[in-house]
C-alpha cells in the first residue's frame, strides 16, 4: 500500500504527458465496453425490433420492461431457479474447492515428503487437461454410483480445481513463515491446530483470490452441467439460456428473454468483483509473491 | 529441493502422515474425477460397436483395439482442424499478452488519467462467461444485423467482412481476446504495484523517460507474470471451444471440426460416437501434456520459484 | 489486509461444510414410494409442454409425469445414449423421426405394437412410416410437417411475379426478382439445414437410407439428389438465391426487413413468422411446394416429432398410456394448439376446431389446414437411418464449405455420401454400397 501513496505524490499535473496514455487506455475501455453497450440496448428492443433496428441504439418502446415481465414469468418462473442454482453451484462449490485446496496448498508448501513432486506434477496435468475430454467419462462414472443429475454431480468435480491448489501453495509458501510453525510446534500444539490458528489467517487474501477464481470458472460454466444434469429444475443459468435457445427449429427464437437474462445474470458477478477487488492478490498467478 | 531437505534439521518433528492428511480430500477428488474418468475415456477409446440380430439389429459394444485411433489420426479434417488451433493461438497469444501488457504499464504510468475508470472497463469482459460473450459479438460480426456493417453503410465505406475464410480467424481470436485481456491485464498490473518504487526514482533522476523506465526496468521485472500468463494464455488457446462452437450455428465459415475440441464434441453430443470421441480426446491430452510438460521444465525455475 | 481475524477463515470453512450437509439433504430425492403414485419423467424439449402435462397431473393422481425440456431435438439421441449407458434413461422421451432408428438399434425405443398396432388408419401415413419399422411401432408419433412455400404476397404483386408451380418457375422468379430489386432475394439456400435438403431431394424421388433384411442402403449421393444439388448450385452460383443460415439473428432480420421474399417452410412456420417478423402479419400466403412434374405432385418431410417409451422404464403400461394420451387424447390436443403450435399426426385431432380456422399469420387464408391435410397426402414414404445426426453434420460442414468455396455442390453431395457409409460402418451396421 505504501507503493500506492508514492506513486500518487509522483503523479505530476503534465497535460501532455497524460494525453496518450489516457488515449490508448480510453480506446481499451471502449473496446471493452462496446458489447456490453450492445448488450444493454439490445435488451431494450421487442422481438420484432431486435434485427431490424440500428442495434446500438436503445429502443424506448418498453421492451425493456416487456422483456424483463418475459424473463421473469418464462416457464413458469424458472430464472429465478436457474439464478438460485448458479448461486449454490457456483458459491458452493468455490467454497469447498477453496477449503479443499488451502488444505492441500499449505500441506505442499509446508512439509517436505516423499511424492510430493509427483503430486505437484499431477496437479500441473490437472490444468492441462480440458473440460470436453473429463467430462463425458465423469458423467458415466457419476451415473454408475448413481448421483449424476443430482447437484453433487456438478459440484463434486468444481470442487477439485488443480488451479487454486497450485495458488494455496504459492501463497502458502510466500505468507506462511516456517519460524512460526516451528514456534507453534514447540509450544506442543498439534499440526492441525498450527494450521488453523497460525497459518490460515495470513493465507485469508490467497484464499479470497482462489475462491473468486473458482467462483467465475463455475458460473460461466456450461458443459459439465450441461451434460450432468437432465432436470430443469437443477440447470444453472448457462444451461438453462441454452435449453431456451435451443428448442429446434420449428420453433420461436426467443433470443430477446435470452439476452435480457444474459444482461441480469452478468450483474451479480460484476458486482462481487467490484466489491471484492481490494482482497484480490492476482500477482499470486504469476508466483513472484512479494510478502 | 535437495539443499531444502538438508536445511529442515526439524522434519522429525513431523509425523509422516500428517501431509498426507491435509492432501486426502484433493487427492481422493482428484483420483476419483481427474484420474478414474482419463483412465475410463482411455478404456472407451478402444472399444467401439457391432450391430447384432435381426431387423433394424442392436448395437453391441466390443473391444475393436486401435480402430478408432486410426480412423482420428487419418482424418484430414481433424488434422485441419489442428492447423487451425494453432494458427488461431498464433494470433490470440501475442496479441492478448501484448494488449495486456501495454494496458497494464499504462494504468502504472503516474501520467495517465481515468486509470480507475480504465482498469475496471478493461477487466468487465471477464465476468461476461464465454458463451455469451461468442453470441454478443456474433450478432456483431453478422453481415444483415452488425452495427458495424450499418455504420460503415451510414458512412459510404465498403462493408467490413468479419466472417471471410481468413477473417474469421480474427473474428474469433477477438472473442477470446476480449474476454482475457483485462484478467491478464490486472495479474501484470497487480505485479508492477508490487515493485519497489524506490527504483523507478532512481532512474528518473538519471533522466530516464517514462517509456524507457516501462521498457527497461519495469517489464524485466515482470517476467515471471509474464511467463505464467503466456503459459496460461497459450493452455487456453490449444483448448480453444465456447467461442467458435458458438459461431457454427451463424456461418458458413466455421465447420463442427472446426478446431479438435469441436470435434470431440460433435463425435459426443452431436453424431453420438463416444468412442471415436474418446479416442480423439486422448491424442489431444497426449500431444498437449507433452508440449506442456517441455514447455513447463525449460521454464520451471523461474515460474515456480521452489518447484 | 489487516481487517480479517481467524474468526473469519473458521467462520468461512463451517460456511463451507454447512452448505455441503445443506446440498446433500436436498439432492436426494430420487426414490420413489414402493407404494402409492408413481412418476414417470419425459424429456421434450416442445416450449410449454410443462402445461400440456399439467393437464395430465391434474387428472391423473396415481401417475405422475415429471416433464424435463433440458436437451434439444438435435442433441436428444446423443443424450438418450448417454443415459441408456449410464443406467439413467427416463420413462419416455421426445424424439424427431430421424432421431428414431438411432434410439431403436442402441435398444432404447420400446416395442409399443401392443398399443399401436391398431392405430393406422387413425394416423398421418407419414408419420406411421416413420414410426413404424417392420411392422413392429416404436413411437406414438405426435405431429407430421407438410412442407409450404411461403411467401410475401405485396412483393410478388410489386414486382408482378407470379407464384411458382414448378421448379423451373421458381428459379425464374428467383432471377427475375433479383433483376427487379437487387436488394431482395427470393430465398436462401442454408448451407445448414441438411433436413430441409433432404426433404426437397425427397420430394424429387430420393431415397438417402433404405433397409433390407438388416442390411443398410446409404442413397444420399442417388440421381434425384444430385438433381436437386445441381439445380441448387446453378441459383447459388448465379447469386440467383442468397447463402445465409437459417435459424441466424441475420436470416430473421432478412425475412423481417424483406430482404428475403419467401421461405421454404412447413406447417409449424405461421407462428415463427408472427413473432418474429410482426410487422410482416398479413403480408405472407402459403401454397404447396413447387413440383418437378406437375402430373405427379409429391412432397417431402421437415421435422415432425413423436414419443417413445424407452426400455428403462419400470412403468411401461403407465408409460404407453401417457403417451398414447398425449399424442392422440382431445384434451391433450388441445392443450397443445392452446400453448403451442402442432399439426398433429393423429387424424381426429385434426378435426379440432383451431384447426379449421387460418393462422393469424395469413388471416385471409382459411384452408391452411385443409391443404397441410392435401399435402400430406402426397407426402412420399420416407425412411431414415440410425445415423441422420453424423449425415447431417457431415452435409453442414460439405455444403458450407462449399458455399464459402464457390466448390460445387455435387462434390460436397459425394463427400456427404462417403462420410455417411463411412459412419454407418464404423458404428458397426452393415451396409451395401
Amino acid at each position: 500500500m505504501a507503493s500506492l501513496a508514492t506513486a500518487e505524490k509522483k503523479r505530476r499535473p503534465d497535460q501532455r504527458a497524460a494525453f496518450w496514455p489516457t488515449l490508448v487506455v480510453l480506446l481499451g475501455a471502449v473496446y471493452c465496453l462496446l458489447p456490453v453497450v450492445w448488450l444493454v440496448t439490445a435488451t431494450t428492443k421487442k422481438s420484432g425490433e431486435l434485427f431490424t433496428t440500428f442495434s446500438l441504439w436503445p429502443s424506448f418502446t418498453g421492451g425493456f420492461t416487456d422483456n424483463l415481465a418475459k424473463l421473469a414469468s418464462i416457464r413458469g418462473g424458472a430464472f429465478w431457479t436457474w439464478c438460485l442454482n448458479s448461486l449454490i453451484f457456483a458459491g458452493g462449490g468455490a467454497l469447498l474447492a477453496t477449503a479443499v485446496s488451502a488444505l492441500a496448498g499449505y500441506g505442499l508448501a509446508k512439509y517436505q515428503f516423499r511424492g510430493k513432486q509427483l503430486i505437484f506434477n499431477f496437479l500441473l496435468v490437472g490444468v492441462l487437461i480440458p473440460g470436453v475430454i473429463l467430462a463425458v467419462p465423469q458423467y458415466l462414472l457419476l451415473s454408475k454410483v448413481g448421483i449424476a443429475g443430482t447437484y453433487w454431480s456438478v459440484l463434486l468435480p468444481s470442487i477439485i480445481s488443480p488451479f487454486s491448489i497450485y495458488l494455496c501453495r504459492i501463497y502458502a509458501t510466500a505468507v506462511v513463515p516456517d519460524e512460526m510453525l516451528e514456534a507453534g510446534r514447540l509450544d506442543g500444539a498439534g499440526e492441525w491446530r498450527i494450521f488453523r490458528s497460525i497459518a490460515l489467517y495470513p493465507m485469508i487474501p490467497g484464499l479470497i483470490t482462489a475462491f473468486l477464481l473458482q467462483f467465475v470458472g463455475i458460473w460461466n460454466n456450461f458443459l459439465l452441467p450441461f451434460i450432468m444434469l437432465a432436470d430443469s429444475e437443477k440447470f444453472p443459468l448457462t444451461v438453462g439460456f441454452y435449453s431456451l435457445m435451443n428448442q429446434g427449429n420449428d420453433q420461436v427464437n426467443i433470443y430477446n428473454v435470452v439476452i435480457t437474462g444474459c444482461l441480469v445474470s452478468v450483474i451479480p458477478l460484476l458486482a462481487l468483483f467490484l466489491f471484492l477487488q481490494r482482497y484480490w492478490r492476482l500477482d499470486l498467478v504469476s508466483g513472484a509473491l512479494k510478502g | 529441493m535437495r539443499a531444502a531437505i538438508a536445511c529442515r534439521s526439524s522434519a522429525s518433528l513431523e509425523p509422516k502422515a500428517v501431509p498426507w492428511l491435509f492432501m486426502a480430500p484433493a487427492i481422493l477428488l482428484a483420483a476419483g474425477l481427474i484420474a478414474l474418468p482419463l483412465g475410463y475415456a482411455a478404456w472407451l477409446s478402444f472399444r467401439g460397436t457391432r450391430v447384432s440380430g435381426s431387423g433394424l439389429g442392436v448395437r453391441r459394444e466390443v473391444f475393436v483395439g486401435f480402430d478408432n485411433y486410426l480412423n482420428v489420426l487419418a482424418d484430414t479434417a481433424f488434422l485441419s482442424g489442428v492447423g487451425r488451433m494453432l494458427v488461431y493461438a498464433l494470433i490470440t497469444v501475442p496479441i492478448t499478452m501484448l494488449l495486456a501488457l501495454l494496458f497494464a504499464l499504462l494504468l502504472d504510468n503516474a501520467t495517465t488519467r481515468l486509470r480507475r475508470f480504465g482498469r475496471i472497463a478493461i477487466f468487465v469482459p471477464y465476468a461476461v462467461p464465454g458463451v455469451i460473450a461468442a453470441l454478443m459479438w456474433g450478432f456483431m460480426y453478422l453481415p444483415g444485423v452488425s452495427p458495424f456493417t450499418d455504420a460503415a453503410g451510414a458512412l459510404g465505406l465498403p462493408e467490413p467482412t468479419f466472417l471471410g475464410p481468413v477473417s474469421v480467424y480474427f473474428s474469433v481470436a477477438n472473442i477470446s481476446i476480449w474476454g482475457s485481456v483485462g484478467f491478464n491485464m490486472v495479474v501484470l498490473y497487480t505485479s508492477l504495484r508490487g515493485l519497489p518504487q524506490e527504483v523507478y526514482d532512481a532512474a528518473r533522476i538519471d533522466g530516464s523517460s517514462e517509456i524507457q523506465l516501462a521498457l527497461l526496468i519495469k517489464v524485466p521485472m515482470i517476467v515471471p507474470g509474464l511467463v505464467m500468463t503466456g503459459l496460461f494464455s497459450i493452455i487456453g488457446a490449444l483448448q480453444v471451444f465456447s467461442e467458435p462452437n458458438t459461431l457454427v450455428t451463424l456461418t458458413n465459415t466455421i465447420s463442427s471440426d472446426w478446431v479438435p475440441m469441436m470435434r470431440v464434441y460433435r463425435d459426443a453430443f452431436v453424431t453420438n460416437d463416444l468412442f471415436s470421441a474418446s479416442a480423439a480426446s486422448m491424442v489431444i491430452t497426449g500431444v498437449t501434456l507433452v508440449a506442456s510438460l517441455a514447455l513447463l521444465r525449460l521454464l520451471q525455475r523461474r515460474a515456480f520459484g521452489e518447484g | 489486509m489487516t481487517r480479517f481475524r481467524g474468526g473469519t477463515a473458521a467462520r468461512l470453512m463451517g460456511g463451507a461444510l454447512a452448505a455441503a450437509l445443506l446440498l446433500a439433504a436436498c439432492s436426494s430425492n430420487g426414490d420413489k414410494p414402493a407404494d402409492g403414485p408413481i412418476t414417470l419423467t419425459y424429456w421434450s424439449w416442445a416450449p410449454s409442454i410443462e402445461k400440456i402435462v399439467e393437464v395430465w397431473n391434474k387428472s391423473h393422481p396415481d401417475v405422475r409425469v415429471r416433464v424435463n425440456t433440458s436437451t434439444g431435438g438435435d442433441e436428444i439421441v446423443a443424450k438418450l445414449t448417454a443415459a441408456k449407458k449410464a443406467g439413467d434413461l427416463p420413462d419416455l422421451s421426445n424424439t424427431t423421426y430421424q432421431g428414431l432408428p438411432a434410439l431403436i438399434t442402441a435398444d432404447i425405443a420400446a416395442d409399443i405394437t401392443d398399443v399401436m398396432g391398431e392405430r393406422k388408419s387413425e394416423t398421418s401415413a407419414p408419420a406411421w412410416t416413420m414410426t413404424t419399422f417392420d411392422g413392429v411401432n416404436y413411437g406414438v408419433p405426435q405431429g407430421t410437417s407438410p412442407m409450404f412455400l411461403f411467401y410475401r404476397k405485396d412483393i410478388f404483386e410489386k414486382y408482378d411475379l407470379p407464384v411458382p408451380t414448378t421448379w423451373d418457375e421458381y428459379a425464374k422468379v428467383a432471377r427475375d426478382l433479383r433483376k427487379a430489386d437487387p436488394a431482395r432475394y427470393l430465398a436462401t439456400f442454408p448451407a445448414n439445414d441438411a433436413q430441409l435438403f433432404a426433404g426437397l431431394a425427397q420430394q424429387a424421388g430420393a431415397s438417402w437410407w433404405s433397409v433390407n433384411g438388416g442390411n443398410w442402403t446409404v442413397g444420399i449421393n442417388d440421381e434425384p439428389s444430385r438433381k436437386v444439388a445441381e439445380y441448387w448450385q446453378r441459383l447459388v452460383a448465379d447469386d440467383a438465391v442468397a447463402t445465409m443460415k437459417t435459424n441466424t439473428p441475420e436470416w430473421q432480420a432478412a425475412l423481417a426487413d424483406g430482404t428475403l421474399a419467401s421461405w421454404l417452410g412447413a406447417v409449424w412456420t405461421p407462428p415463427i413468422l408472427a413473432t418474429n417478423a410482426p410487422k410482416t402479419v398479413g403480408k405472407w400466403a402459403a401454397v404447396p411446394l413447387p413440383q418437378w412434374d406437375p402430373s405427379k405432385p409429391a412432397s417431402g418431410v421437415l421435422g415432425g416429432s413423436g414419443t417413445v417409451v424407452t426400455t428403462g422404464t419400470k412403468y411401461p403400461k403407465e408409460a404407453k398410456k401417457f403417451a398414447l394420451w398425449l399424442n392422440t387424447s382431445e384434451e391433450a390436443l388441445n392443450a397443445y394448439i392452446e400453448h403451442a403450435s402442432i399439426w398433429p399426426a393423429a387424424l381426429p385431432g385434426r378435426k379440432l376446431p383451431e384447426l379449421q380456422k387460418a393462422p393469424s399469420l395469413m388471416p385471409e387464408q382459411t384452408d391452411f389446414y385443409k391443404s397441410a391435410a392435401e399435402i400430406d397426402e402426397i407426402t412420399v414414404p420416407v425412411t431414415w437411418g440410425p445415423n441422420v445426426p453424423a449425415a447431417f453434420d457431415s452435409f453442414n460442414n460439405h455444403f458450407s464449405a462449399a458455399v464459402t468455396a464457390k466448390s460445387g455442390f455435387a462434390k460436397a453431395l459425394e463427400l456427404v455420401q462417403r462420410d455417411a457409409v463411412a459412419n454407418l460402418k464404423r458404428a458397426g451396421y452393415r451396409v451395401t454400397e
